[in-house]
């Protein structure tokens, strides 16, 4: 790029100084004439070739022109730019980063299971924040990995602080029903107890059972007729 | 328009004339210079342009451009 500097020369015979300067060859542009001055940019390069031969006056430098002007303007405010800079760079770090990840549960193992699984996938406080489509990969994650624990999962960015609000997955334990069914003796023994919740009890108190006899029945029956079928519930004790 | 400034370009010189400026390519001196008048030499006759307020906006060693009120361009043999 070339190097053009605004410079002016006093003098009341402007035509005469444009002639001299095209016999130099010298490459000029935006040209002004004032009362006194004659006013143009020059290339750098070309002001001492026109200093030596136009002795006769004087070319004052006023000022450089272009991205050199706009350089010379920042060195001259250097401390205020890198002050700028600073002031940028710093509010970029502290806009992305984080400084407390909160787990919103009331259970202290769910919280502190997501916590360290967050921290291994690198959502820690003093760490940058992630972009959406990162917490949109590390919820998935978190939700394969977990399954049995975690029923749903999401992560919240409030300024510099990480709201992860999560719902356990409860397990419920469901019994097998059946439509038929017999609570037998796994054991020869004399009962000691029976309570029934479900079906008719087929031993009382102190009877002797052998292995695999029935103590409550899952046939309800009247008068040896079958009437329904349930499955036989009940806690029964035994010595054996 | 690519191609017409580079046949521009080829040639020996080329002038255009806009908004009261002229500009003049491939010159090789400027003779004369006044407010009312001013000479450019070309390789093959003289410029002369005649007008008011006539100035010198930029110029380098083959190029010029010419402000002011052109009334009068004549080409010299």
């Amino acid at each position: 790029m070339n190097h053009y500097k605004q410079v002016r020369i006093k003098t009341p015979k402007k035509s005469a100084i444009l002639l001299k300067l095209n016999k130099l060859n010298v490459s000029i542009k935006n040209i002004t004439y004032t009362k006194d001055y004659l006013v143009f940019d020059i290339l750098a390069s070309d002001i001492k070739r026109v200093q030596k031969y136009l002795v006769s006056v004087k070319l004052e430098i006023i000022s450089d022109t272009g991205i050199y002007k706009v350089a010379k303007n920042l060195r001259g405010h250097l401390l205020i730019l890198i002050g700028v800079i600073f002031s940028i760079v710093i509010f970029l770090v502290l806009t992305n980063i984080i400084v407390e990840v909160n787990v919103i549960h009331s259970n202290s193992k769910i919280r502190n299971l997501l916590i360290d699984a967050l921290a291994e996938r690198g959502v820690t406080p003093l760490t940058f924040k992630k972009s959406y489509a990162e917490y949109e990969a590390i919820i998935a994650d978190l939700k394969n990995t977990y399954k049995d624990e975690i029923e749903w999962l999401e992560i919240d960015v409030d300024g510099m602080v990480i709201n992860v609000r999560v719902e356990e997955r409860i397990q419920k334990e469901f019994e097998t029903e059946y439509n038929n069914c017999h609570i037998v003796a796994s054991k020869s023994g004399i009962i000691k107890s029976i309570l029934t919740e479900k079906g008719i009890a087929e031993v009382k108190t102190n009877d002797y059972v052998a292995k695999d006899e029935i103590l409550i029945s899952g046939e309800i029956k009247l008068i040896d007729v079958i009437k329904n079928n349930v499955c036989a519930k009940g806690k029964v004790y035994a010595y054996v | 328009m690519k191609n017409l400034q580079n046949f521009l370009l080829d040639q020996d010189y080329y002038i255009d004339i806009f908004n009261n400026c002229l500009h003049v390519y491939y010159y090789e001196t400027l003779t004369t210079l006044t407010d009312k008048l001013i000479e450019l030499k070309l390789k093959e006759f003289i410029l002369t342009i005649e007008g008011k307020d006539l100035t010198v906006s930029a110029m380098d060693n083959h190029e010029i451009l010419i402000k002011g009120e052109i009334t009068t361009l004549r080409f010299n043999r």
